[in-house]
């Protein structure tokens, strides 16, 4: 039945894609876009209780009633105005992909401020539906909002939805299915009386950039005079060929001559006016009592004494979770019980009955089979770590404690060139490297995105090899301690320099601070669960190339001669020379590298000062092959070579002087 | 020395004619004329200007008594701006008035009470007295910056004013928006605010241009 209307529809319009109309999504960040997306869609996107870890724009499908929408789930806007290059993307989106319906989605605590944002919408003749999301904390606070009322003001559907609970989640379907779009374009043109009007100089000068800005897109024409009055680049420049330009730039002189102001911010006064008039008679509040417990929480997580402390003990929880369950109690389990015990003798003994030459016998098992060493390293080691980082992430996420933790370590970020907002990167960092190259796009400038990527290739170990190195390290806790002084020392050394010597912008910090939430546990799950398959699908390839690639050099003897190069500077920090494989692992994997110094330490060939001198060497190589394309697909190639041909020689530089050094000082660990 | 008003717009114009002329393009021309004749003698004697045929200047005398002109002019608008709330359009005229009236004493108070700004409601500079120099956040400072606040102070958003557009965007979209309520939450490790339901955290350079007019407790 639905199947035979959609052919129908196809036969009568001749193509396809005129029937699945676009729904663009749009908001300020962490209003609960995604919650909406994944609840209209079914698919699931990234939500997090994090302004801005929509990365990538997001598409789904809805089917309701027959009829089919493509969703489309974008990175967080403050308005259309961009400053950042998230804001960019979804302008462009909301610009030029002709939605049918964009779906304006705020947050109702916060009506007075984000109804600023409709109104460029609506003034940029865009068909908007207003979703007012997370009315549960509204209420909670004692705020009301009278939706049909707002509804007869704006001229636009109203609704009021909890996302996270589902509310009214299938009336908005509705109004989907329902919608026609109210507004005209000379609506918007000749201004309706519920648009803001501007100062009379800026009324005339949009009047005179109206002849300029021709109908090349269906956003008003009021809307890019708006736009190109506040000097928006990219909208300029469209409009820039012939004498337009000196047109443009004349008018803009004029008005700034007449003005002396910034025009971003008159124009904002006008519609925060507007605002307030629409909020009138629409929100009532009735003070209530905060959560107490919640605020007191929140001033310890980000006070200038208690948050320290406080951040002391998440990471000594994350330790007690991720390093002492997750990388000895699971690994323990899966390592020597599942695999050592069962597994491993068995393909072993199953290989060797069915595969009569040795050659193809070592391409699957024994030493560096693909099975027993490649996915044994990716099942049994890396598996539980990084899956027990992933939950504790996930849920520190979903709490909203990492904004607090970026204002509180914004100053010292400040002294390494970023700001207070590359603590998620960073954080991130510690669970997968190259994940976080991919987040460091949200960092404002170009600087801060460069010198992010270094420190990340550099001085952050991942969830994988953090813990298999604290497995190393586990009997040694001046090691250990060695060995987090020595990193934390670089980190900030190199950060230091690297913002000493790459010019550019010095950044500014502004973030807001989302109310502390419980997590949900469905969130948590489906979280952790998508970001665990991601990393699979990235490494499990790796792993099992890196197997193959040890055969294949072993059985040419190129292997061998690698080896035997490597051996010099191994040796040369005081390393056992059969450390030399492990290095030459490191280049492919950091963690396989350390679970190839597992296995030397196991056999009692490396402890003491050669422990922490090649577990430290190896933290500083590039973290996996993964992580250098995604840098070379971020940062460009040019860009990445430099920081490889620093890297690799820095890292060995390092472990030269460690040992040394601690030669001389007769530490004995 | 006490001046007419005519005498004291004459000097107000002239010096920012010579200090800011590349912005307002005007010229000393229309003061050539004969109406201005005996006016101009008057300051000429009283050793506030020079004139020439085609000149007029200030001796240095007299450009520091314009210069507080100026100043008592724009302190004026933005007592009538921030403090009474009149509309913007209004206050240029009020203040032609009143800033003849504004005695030595009272200026310190008006700029006090104002929280020392530093630019016009028009986001013309005021020049600095000696009591912005020592910049005393007294207690009766009504408008003030948001960084001289203590630690759990609320106030309404008086007005930002940065010469860096792109900050000022960026506090617009944090809803630093005269007229909305503010409370200052913390100042160390970084200043954190809340403005309506939300909170934010800026570091010092970004909230160093907002400016807050104090509520009475
Ligand atoms: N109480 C409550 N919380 C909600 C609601 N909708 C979303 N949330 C929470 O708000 C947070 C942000 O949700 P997201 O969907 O990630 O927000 P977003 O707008 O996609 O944010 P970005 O991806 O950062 O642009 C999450 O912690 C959600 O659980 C709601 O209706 N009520």
């Amino acid at each position: 039945m639905r199947d035979e209307r959609l052919i129908e529809k196809i036969e009568m319009t001749g193509t396809k894609e005129s029937t699945t109309k676009k729904i663009i999504l749009v908001g300020q960040p962490n209003v609960g876009k995604s919650v909406i997306f994944n609840a209209l869609t079914g698919n699931y996107v990234n939500v997090s209780n994090y302004p801005g870890t929509t990365v990538e724009v997001a598409k789904g499908k809805m089917k309701t009633g027959g009829e089919e929408f493509e969703i489309i789930d974008t990175p967080g806007m403050y308005s259309l105005l961009p400053i950042t290059e998230e804001e960019r993307v979804t302008r462009s989106i909301l610009f030029k992909d002709k939605p049918s319906i964009v779906l304006h989605v705020i947050d109702a605590k916060n009506l007075n401020r984000m109804l600023g944002v409709t109104l460029q919408l609506l003034e940029a003749n865009l068909p908007v539906v207003l979703v007012i999301n997370i009315v549960d904390e509204a209420e909670r606070v004692g705020l009301k909002i009278n939706g049909e009322k707002l509804q007869e003001k704006l001229g636009i559907p109203v609704i009021q939805t909890v996302a996270t609970e589902r509310r009214n989640i299938d009336p908005l379907k509705l109004i989907i299915k329902q919608y026609k779009p109210m507004r005209m374009h000379h609506n918007v043109e000749t201004n309706s009386n519920n648009l803001p009007q501007y100062k009379e100089e800026i009324e005339e000068a949009i009047d005179k950039l109206k002849l300029i800005v021709n109908h090349k897109t269906e956003i008003s024409q009021r809307a890019l005079a708006l736009l190109i009055l506040q000097k928006d680049e990219e909208i300029i420049s469209q409009y820039e060929e012939d004498n337009n330009k000196n047109t443009i730039t004349n008018i803009i002189k004029d008005l700034s001559e007449k003005i002396s102001q910034s025009l971003p911010y008159l124009i904002s006064l006008e519609r925060q006016k507007k605002t307030s008039e629409l909020c009138e008679g629409v929100l009532t509040e009735k003070k209530t009592a905060i959560h107490q417990m919640k605020e007191k929480l929140g001033n310890i997580m980000i006070g200038p004494i208690t948050g320290i402390p406080f951040l002391l003990l998440v990471v000594f929880l994350l330790y007690e979770f991720v390093g002492v369950f997750g990388a000895q109690t699971l690994v323990d389990f899966l390592e020597n019980d599942i695999f050592g015990k069962y597994i491993n003798p068995a393909v072993t003994s199953f290989v060797n009955n069915i595969i009569p030459w040795p050659v193809i016998q070592d391409l699957f098992v024994n030493d560096y089979g693909i099975i027993t060493l490649g996915i044994r390293y990716a099942v049994a080691i890396i598996l539980p770590i990084v899956a027990t980082f992933f939950i504790a992430f996930s849920i520190i996420e979903d709490t909203g404690y990492l904004p607090r933790l970026a204002l509180l370590v914004d100053k010292l970020f400040k002294r390494i060139g970023l700001n207070g907002r590359a603590v998620i990167p960073i954080v991130l960092g510690f669970g997968c490297d190259t994940m976080a190259v991919m987040v460091t796009r949200t960092l404002e400038t170009k600087r801060e995105r460069i010198i992010s990527t270094i420190l990340l290739s550099l001085a952050i170990p991942c969830s994988a090899q953090m813990g298999v190195i604290l497995a190393l390290m586990a009997g040694s806790p001046m090691a250990l301690l060695v060995w987090i002084v020595v990193m934390i020392f670089i980190f900030l050394l190199i950060g230091f320099l690297a913002a000493k010597v790459i010019p550019g912008e010095k950044p500014m910090f502004f973030m807001e601070i989302p109310p502390l939430r419980m997590p949900k546990l469905y969130n948590v799950f489906t979280k952790t669960y998508t970001r665990v398959e991601w990393y699979f699908k990235e490494i499990l390839p790796l792993f099992i190339l890196a197997s193959i690639f040890i055969w294949l050099g072993k059985l040419t003897g190129l292997f061998d001669l690698v080896i035997k190069i490597l051996e010099y500077p191994v040796q040369l920090l005081g390393l056992p020379k059969e450390s030399a494989v492990a290095f030459l692992y490191g280049f492919f994997r950091r963690d396989f590298g350390a679970a190839g110094l597992y296995d030397l330490k196991s056999s009692g060939l490396l402890e003491g000062i050669p422990l922490v001198v090649a577990v430290t060497t190896l933290t500083l190589f590039m973290p996996c092959i993964a992580q250098l394309s995604m840098t070379i697909k971020e940062r460009g190639l040019k860009t990445s070579l430099i920081m490889i041909s620093f890297i690799f020689p820095f890292a060995f530089i390092v472990g030269y002087l460690l040992n040394v050094i601690l030669i001389f000082l007769g530490v004995s660990l | 020395m006490k001046l007419s008003e005519i005498d004291e717009h004459i000097l107000r114009d002239l010096w920012i004619i010579e200090n800011e002329v590349s912005k307002n393009g005007s010229s000393i021309e229309p003061f050539l004329k004969e109406e201005y004749e005996n006016v101009l003698t008057e300051l000429e004697n009283l050793n506030l200007i020079t004139k020439a045929i085609n000149s007029i200047d200030l001796t240095s005398k007299g450009s520091i008594y314009a210069k507080s002109i100026v100043r008592r002019h724009r302190l004026a608008e933005r007592l009538f701006f921030d403090v009474f709330e009149m509309e913007s359009i209004l206050i240029d005229e009020k203040a032609c008035r009143f800033e003849h009236i504004i005695q030595e004493d009272l200026e310190v108070s008006i700029c006090t009470l104002l929280g020392h700004p530093k630019f016009c409601p028009h986001g013309e500079p005021i020049p600095e007295g000696k009591c912005c120099k020592q910049s005393k956040w007294l207690i009766e400072s009504t408008v003030r910056p948001l960084l001289s606040m203590k630690k759990g102070q609320a106030g309404k958003v008086a007005y930002i004013h940065s010469l860096n557009e792109k900050k000022i965007q960026k506090l617009i979209s944090m809803g630093v928006l005269p007229g909305l309520e503010i409370k200052l939450k913390q100042k160390q490790p970084s200043i954190v605010f809340n403005i309506g339901y939300s909170e934010f955290a800026v570091d010092e350079e970004m909230a160093k241009d907002i400016y807050i007019k104090v509520l009475q407790q």
